[in-house]
């Protein structure tokens, strides 16, 4: 009897680190008015028969999802399409996503994004596309991006931008835009200038580019944030590209792009990458989702620029 | 911060020193209370006068006063848990004091904090407050060794006490995290107390004189932990003979060697190495080539009865070095060094002086290329305190004392963003305290004031920052008293290791950062406790510790602007149940706790990781002959929380997402996780059994013990492998045995 017993309390209970399976929806849209062509990626979480994700071969897209994307007024079906996969490493195939095309994304405008799959699960998210009534102005030295030699090191040339308070990131570039001369005709190409270079001890020089920022907080229905390039970037940056085409090279203009970033999106892109917070002490990796009944984002930003003219022998 | 240290000097020695002007009265009955066959000071022993009321408890040095005694011819007896009676004839006169010393004779059978005492034979401390436990080394002998004797182990079966396995020696105590206990030993305060990965403490258990463990509402003199304080005070060696202890396990060996040096001045050298590395290879369930060792030493003076001199230190380092150059090396080193003053500096005023420094030091370092990132912490903290104890004429007792120290601390790793942090911080901490034991109608009070200055200097005055501990009981008949607890606590300091982490490398320390509030808590004790037979007693205490403020991890951290932690608050509840049963052929132990706690953060609500909702101790210990003790312990744990895996998805990076890319991104594998801490892993349960035999051989005294680990071999989940499913057991079936020789 004692021996049953203790055979009975030395069994091994089984456990499994994995609870229920749940079936979820994975949506991926991102609204912008870079393009008026808009996607959205729709698949599934996975269970693969063990704990290796990578044993589970073959992309969990759902193609038999009704996505339709409404802006209040009226509804509207994406389709289906196939997208070139840059990194057939892990999957073969194509990506299958959605498509919609063309829609002109109205700025502050509350778009939804309703999907219902084949065996009837359905998920809804909404976003809020940051609003326009964006100004951008160079406040400082924007003269010298025309001519960089008319001033010594150590000088910064300065954007300001107004924006509306509703948006919870922001992300100023400046592009150097340029057309080198090949096969007999000019072709447009563009270099981004970073906001400054760090020279290290050990004389190794790093070029520091601008990241997203969290839009300072108000009660006002706008706000203001400034961005300081250094001229000294931007003149290394004109010289090597100089160096590095041997063909004729002839500047055409600098664009500072404001980028404006809703909250959704911020949030997940933060997220994803360990805050991108280089002083967090956190060695955990967090999930974000603003979709209910599913995974992933559906989030929306915009592009803004301001266009300053350059000399072709810049 | 800027503080004004001389300012907070003055106060706290001018708050110290008022109540030295206040002059006794009578003839003072003292002395000190030892161990006939070892010599050592005897705590808690208590002595009282015959044919009346009166009497004192000795206090951690073996000293007691009983003032204001009137002329006349006295039977002064001597008790001790573990020990015979002894009454002494003393004639106290119109001049004083009378100073009586007395030697106590240890008693074969024991009777002490884990098994039975025996009526009537109750200690001081535990006659008010509701929530300790005292342990003497006979105690700790009692449980059931782990391959080797550990004084965290025994404590770990203490009701409210929680062990998330038995691979690991830290715990949790009704509800607090683990960096919520204050471990002392001799008075100087212990960061790490652990060996290597938590597997044993530091501390051999030969060193130890008694652990008081408060598991709450612990007394003013005791600062800056939300949940527990476990006091240590060590042996100061023999004072007749030089004697030596030497003792080998399947894991370590060591040698003691202790003894007399000039007149009234005794040492103690202990030092323990591990032997087979095999050993931690069953433990861990994997190949883990780990070394420790740990020494310590102490050197007491004794110039008369009252007064005591002291210097004490210990050494410990853990080193693991991996073969395989993908696998990192650890290291940790753990060293304090002190010294101690004792003595009345009046008539009825007792003080004690504690002055150290202490050392932690922990570091992961990768070999070659590795995805391992080098991670290292350390502690370093230079502090002074004293306490007084003031006897008054009416056997009130006056306790006060301060404390100052200056903890330093560094962080390195590289965090989720893949960039190296270094944070270096120094803290002042600082408290005055004042408590005061009388009693008041039928009801016997212990009370006071913990004033958490270093605080009030740094961040503010705060209603926190003044913190009332209070202790009430009062007798319902003979044998049966109701107990009432109340505190209120701080923490200043955290840690901040991966909250879900089941094995802590090392725990990494940081202030609370300024941002943030201090943690807080309150704790709530009642109970009822008293013989049922002479034999068998009951203890049921009830408990609600309120946290406040704890310091968590934001949940809704976006970005660098978002803080890392956040304060957020808890609750934790649960009931206690302690039988104690014992006649000469056998001692049984019996603790169960009833716990429930929950943190609340970023309006999320979750158990953390160490909430088990059931706690089961049972022990027994036969004495079939005066040489032989056979001991059967069985522990019953309920399944803790973990967060289950519901699913996986390719999740995006969306690095180029503003260049209007991300369609074409095919993400990276990402475990989908259900609700935090929602599921609970498999119950734990085994029974462990101990044979000792002692025996005397050419003068030797020795002990050999025959020890099995969960001896029907019982699968008890230790932790798993979220990435592939791998499940590590905690130890299986495993016999071991100690052998020990003293002379």
């Amino acid at each position: 009897m004692i021996a049953t017993l203790a055979g009975v309390l030395a069994c091994e209970e089984p456990f499994t680190p994995k609870g229920e399976y749940r079936d979820e929806i994975v949506v991926y849209a991102i609204l912008s008015n870079v393009s008026d062509t808009h996607y959205a990626r729709v698949y599934r979480t996975y269970d693969p028969p063990a704990f290796d994700p990578f044993e589970h071969f073959f992309d969990a897209q759902d193609t038999s999802a009704i996505v339709k994307i409404s802006d209040g007024f009226s509804e509207t079906t994406f389709r289906d399409t196939l997208v070139t996969r840059h990194d057939t490493s892990r999957y073969k195939d194509p990506i299958r996503a959605y498509v919609i095309s063309p829609l002109l994304v109205q700025r502050g405008i509350d778009y939804r994004l309703s999907i219902t799959t084949a065996d009837n699960k359905s998920t809804i998210s909404t976003v809020n596309v940051p609003p326009g009534n964006t100004f951008l102005t160079i406040t400082y030295n924007e003269a010298a991006l025309k001519d960089p030699t008319i001033v010594g090191s150590k000088q910064f040339v300065t954007i300001q931008a107004t924006f509306s308070s509703t948006v919870k990131g922001y992300y100023f570039r400046l592009m150097l835009l340029f057309e080198v001369f090949q096969s007999g005709s000019w072709i447009p190409m563009k270099s981004e200038v970073p906001l400054y270079i760090v020279v290290n001890l050990d004389g190794d020089e790093h070029p520091v580019f601008p990241r997203l920022e969290r839009s300072p907080e108000s009660s006002l229905p706008s706000v203001s944030a400034f961005s300081y390039f250094s001229l000294d970037a931007y003149k290394e940056s004109i010289a090597t590209i100089k160096r590095e085409y041997s063909l004729p090279v002839r500047f055409t203009r600098a664009a500072f792009v404001l980028t404006l970033v809703e909250t959704n999106l911020y949030n997940y892109y933060n997220i994803v990458s360990g805050f991108r917070d280089p002083r967090s002490i956190r060695v955990d990796e967090p999930d974000f989702t603003n979709i209910s009944n599913a995974v992933g984002v559906f989030g929306a930003f915009t592009n803004d620029s301001l266009i300053v003219l350059l000399p072709s022998n810049l | 911060m800027k503080i004004d240290f001389l300012s907070l000097f003055v106060i706290e020695v001018v708050l110290f020193l008022a109540p030295v002007f206040l002059q006794a009265q009578g003839i003072d009955v003292r002395g000190v209370v030892t161990d006939t066959t070892t010599q050592e000071k005897l705590p808690f022993a208590n002595v009282v006068l015959v044919g009346t009321n009166i009497g004192a408890a000795s206090n951690l040095n073996g000293f007691y006063l009983i003032p204001n005694v009137l002329p006349g011819e006295y039977d002064l007896s001597f008790s001790s848990v573990g020990y015979q009676k002894k009454i002494q004839r003393v004639f106290v006169g119109i001049r004083g004091p009378i100073i009586v010393n007395a030697a106590l004779t240890p008693v074969p059978v024991e009777m002490s904090e884990v098994l039975v005492e025996g009526g009537g034979m109750k200690r001081e401390l535990k006659e008010i407050s509701t929530s300790i436990h005292i342990l003497d080394s006979k105690d700790i002998a009692a449980v059931p060794v782990t391959v080797q004797e550990d004084v965290f182990r025994s404590i770990q079966i203490l009701p409210g006490i929680v062990s998330t396995s038995d691979v690991n020696s830290h715990f949790y105590v009704r509800g607090g995290g683990g960096d919520q206990n204050l471990i002392l030993l001799d008075g100087m305060r212990i960061y790490n107390p652990f060996h290597a990965f938590g597997v044993f403490s530091i501390f051999d258990s030969d060193i130890i004189r008694t652990a008081e463990v408060f598991t709450g509402a612990f007394p003013p003199g005791y600062g800056n932990r939300l949940s527990s304080v476990v006091n240590m005070s060590t042996r100061d060696g023999r004072s007749k003979t030089v004697g030596g202890k030497a003792g080998v396990n399947f894991l370590s060996a060591k040698l003691q060697l202790e003894g007399p040096v000039m007149e009234k001045t005794q040492w103690l050298i202990n030092a323990r190495k591990l032997m087979f590395k095999k050993t931690m290879t069953r433990f861990f369930n994997r190949d883990t080539p780990v070394d420790f060792y740990d020494s310590f030493f102490k050197i007491t003076n004794q110039s008369d009865e009252d007064s005591r001199f002291g210097i004490q230190g210990f050494f410990s380092g853990d080193d693991l070095k991996n073969e395989n150059p993908n696998d990192p090396d650890y290291s940790w080193r753990t060293s304090a060094i002190g010294t101690m003053a004792s003595g009345l500096i009046q008539e009825r005023l007792l003080v004690h002086m504690v002055a150290y420094q202490n050392f932690f030091e922990g570091k992961r370092i990768p070999k070659g290329p590795s995805n391992v990132s080098p991670s290292s912490t350390r502690v370093k903290e230079t502090g002074i305190k004293t306490e007084a104890t003031y006897y008054a004429d009416n056997l009130d007792l006056y306790f006060f004392g301060f404390e100052f120290s200056f903890p330093s601390f560094e962080y390195r790793l590289r965090n989720t963003a893949g960039v190296d942090r270094r944070l270096a911080d120094m803290l002042v901490e600082s408290w005055i305290w004042a408590r005061y034991q009388t009693n008041v109608g039928f009801w016997k009070v212990d009370g006071g004031v913990h004033m958490d200055v270093g605080s009030i200097f740094a961040r503010g005055f705060d209603l926190s920052s003044l913190q009332p501990r209070l202790n009430m009981s009062v007798a319902l008949m003979s044998d049966w008293k109701i107990k009432v607890s109340y505190g209120r606590f701080t923490q200043n300091i955290i840690t901040v290791n991966n909250e879900d982490d089941v094995i802590s490398i090392f725990d990494a320390w940081i202030p609370v950062p300024d941002e943030l509030d201090v943690e807080k808590a309150d704790h709530y004790v009642a109970g009822i406790e008293g013989n049922i037979l002479p034999t068998f007693s009951v203890s049921l205490q009830g408990y609600y510790k309120h946290f406040g403020s704890l310091v968590t991890y934001n949940r809704d951290k976006t970005d660098a602007l978002d803080p890392d932690y956040i304060n957020s608050k808890g609750d934790a509840y649960g009931a206690e149940v302690l039988l104690r049963y014992g006649i000469p052929l056998v001692d049984v132990y019996t603790a169960y706790t009833l716990g429930r706690t929950t943190i609340k953060a970023n309006g999320f609500q979750y158990p953390p990781r160490y909430d088990r909702r059931h706690t089961l101790h049972l022990m027994t210990v036969f004495h079939p002959m005066k040489f032989l003790d056979l001991t059967l312990r069985w522990e019953f744990g309920s399944g803790f929380p973990f967060t289950e895996t519901i699913g996986y998805y390719d999740r995006l990076v969306l690095d180029n997402v503003f260049d209007g890319e991300f369609v074409s991104e095919t993400g990276d594998p990402y475990t989908r996780l259900g609700d935090k801490n929602a599921a609970r892993l498999p119950v734990y349960h085994k029974l462990d059994f101990s044979v000792v035999y002692r025996f005397n051989f050419v003068g030797l005294r020795g002990t050999l013990g025959g020890h099995i680990v969960n001896v029907y071999d019982r699968k008890n989940l230790f932790y798993f492998d979220r990435s592939t499913g791998r499940q590590i057991n905690m130890l299986s079936f495993f016999p071991s045995m100690t052998l020990n020789l003293e002379y």
